[in-house]
């Protein structure tokens, strides 16, 4: 038993060693972001600021238009989100309960698409974008995504869940298939689209290098490409660089440890169904 | 003639209801929109490769396969495989590591399980480009956290990102922090689905806890494993956000990587043939890759969830 008890203090020890680890590098960036700039660069160096500067905040979120660029962010991440759950989910429907001739075909060439490497499609699509002239639109970054291979092939699975005579009864009480897809499908998987929103969500407010390749005008960029532009213009203004990151942070930090369950299952789920 | 005319209308409304729409609706909108902004781009990049293609003097003359002899030739070229090979080799094999050994021991403790899962989750939902920065930062020669943690302690400064010997190493440490929650989340839950009778009866047979781990818990675990490497090994071959924001591939080429030459020739150098052809090249790599696992797992069985 003694034995038990040393091992369990061992363990805790340990994992709280990794928590110190882990909560560190955020630690440092909101604490940082408090600070002056003079207080930053000093050595030996202060872990919590002297005084708690937080005109920082103000600076940042007004004159360096992070204010813009968060807005921006959440107008790109809630559309481009909404889009690929309708067409996952109505995609899921259709090559999952609906049978047709060259279904699997389309189906299994969904699934292959995941396996392209980015590196592969970036440049001619950069190519795309100019002929189609959306170079610079918030169309190259909406219109190309809508389709998610990854969010059909996981409604589908979700969608195979539904009961067939649950359909069956409604075709028979003379549903046609878009209002059985509207009022039937879509709120019995519901569970599974928030699971998948936050999946996408998080993968959209995240996207740096598309953004930063196709929008080139100040005041439609996002934050992460703020974050970058902004990086490059104060080099040395760490008192805002860390601000202009807990911003960029600290948000979704938020959401995630409001509903952390929800957003666990979510993002695993792509492993432990895959 | 009447009846001929409902059997007319049932016939057409059998030929193209609904659900015909809205088959011909779905997958014709999944037709048009993967051959648009990914088949057709992909076989236009392969025909590009083939090609001096630049975009900004919307030059594109037929060059044959030189576009690809230079790259073979290129030592840059085998470098960047070498840095993409370095860079995933040690971060899956950390990463897997470190999950493993930190998801028994939260599936060990008594308390706080929910705890340790969330903090070790949230690198995870944390934005990448913002983590980057703030690893960046914190590896500064001078004002960054970690030299000033070794002068508290009397220790010679490193030069993290600015050495080509420590450039590496300081962006797969960064990886593991980033990544190891996914992984570590992934093992509790395979933890949780082994039968507690395997163990017990382990146990009533006298087996030590070495013995369960490597007979019982690891093979067990075997699916979880495969999962979080395999889908590592491809995400790692393609990294390119800690290179571009933490060290631009140098000091040097020491952290020169696949994707981030392709991103240097396509963007910086606008020289979209030449990116094409290291991106098919890399392409080819990861398909190896991809086909040596799954003839692995066919030959041993795994991945049977």
């Amino acid at each position: 038993m003694k034995r038990e008890k040393s091992k369990q203090a061992l363990l805790y020890l340990f994992l709280f060693i990794g928590v110190s680890v882990m909560i560190a590098p955020f630690l440092w960036m909101l604490l940082s972001s408090f600070k002056t700039n003079a207080e930053i660069m000093r050595v030996p160096f202060t872990i919590f600021p002297e005084h708690f500067k937080f005109s920082n905040y103000a600076k940042v979120w007004t004159e360096v238009q992070f204010s813009v660029y968060f807005k921006n962010s959440v107008l790109v991440a809630v559309t481009r989100t909404a889009l690929v759950l309708y067409f996952s989910a109505l995609a899921g429907y259709v090559l999952g309960k609906l049978q047709f001739r060259g279904r699997n075909v389309i189906f299994i060439l969904i699934l292959a698409t995941m396996m392209v490497p980015w590196p592969v499609t970036i440049v001619p699509q950069y190519q795309l974008m100019v002929w189609l002239g959306w170079k610079g639109s918030y169309l190259s970054l909406i219109v190309p995504a809508m389709f998610s291979s990854f969010g059909i092939f996981m409604m589908r699975q979700f969608v195979s869940h539904v009961p067939t005579e649950l359909l069956e009864a409604a075709r028979i009480d003379g549903a046609g298939e878009f209002r059985i897809f509207h009022r039937l499908v879509l709120p019995l998987v519901s569970n599974s689209l928030s699971a998948l929103a936050i999946i996408i969500f998080l993968w959209t407010w995240d996207d740096f290098l598309w953004p930063y390749l196709m929008i080139d005008d100040q005041s439609q960029y996002l934050l992460p490409i703020g974050l970058a532009f902004f990086s490059g213009q104060f080099k040395t203004s760490y008192d805002l660089l860390y601000t202009g990151a807990t911003i960029s942070v600290i948000p979704v930090l938020i959401l995630y440890i409001l509903f952390q369950k929800r957003f666990i299952e979510g993002i695993t789920m792509s492993g432990i169904k895959g | 003639m009447a009846s001929n005319l409902t059997g007319l209308r049932k016939s057409r409304r059998f030929r193209f209801g609904s659900r015909e729409l809205i088959i011909s609706v779905t997958v014709g909108a999944i037709i048009i929109h993967y051959g648009m902004f990914l088949f057709f781009p992909i076989l236009y990049g392969l025909y590009g490769s083939f090609f001096d293609w630049n975009i900004t003097t919307s030059n594109f003359k037929f060059v044959g396969i030189d576009n690809y002899a230079r790259k073979l030739q290129d030592p840059v070229f085998w470098k960047s495989l070498f840095n993409n090979v370095y860079f995933t080799f040690f971060s899956v094999l950390l990463v897997t590591v470190l999950s493993l050994i930190i998801a028994l021991s939260i599936h060990s403790v008594k308390r706080f399980k929910t705890f340790f899962r969330t903090v070790y989750f949230m690198p995870v939902v944390t934005s990448l480009v913002a983590a980057s920065f703030v690893w960046k930062w914190m590896y500064d020669p001078t004002m960054g956290l970690f030299n000033q943690i070794l002068d508290m302690f009397n220790l010679p400064h490193v030069e993290w990102l600015t050495d080509k010997h420590t450039a590496m190493p300081s962006i797969i440490l960064m990886t593991v922090w980033k990544d190891a929650g996914f992984a570590i989340v992934l093992y509790m839950v395979g933890l949780l689905n082994i039968p507690s009778s395997l163990f017990e009866s382990a146990k009533i047979d006298g087996a030590n806890s070495r013995a369960i781990f490597w007979n019982i818990t690891l093979p067990m675990l075997r699916s979880t494993t495969f999962f979080v490497v395999v889908t590592n090994i491809i995400g790692y071959l393609q990294v390119f956000i800690p290179i571009y924001l933490m060290t631009k591939g140098g000091p040097g080429t020491s952290t020169f990587t696949t994707s981030f030459m392709i991103y240097d020739a396509a963007f910086d150098y606008y020289n979209f043939g030449e990116a094409s052809t290291i991106s098919f090249l890399l392409f080819f790599v990861i398909l190896i890759v991809t086909f040596a696992q799954t003839a692995l797992t066919k030959r041993r069985g795994g991945f049977d969830q």
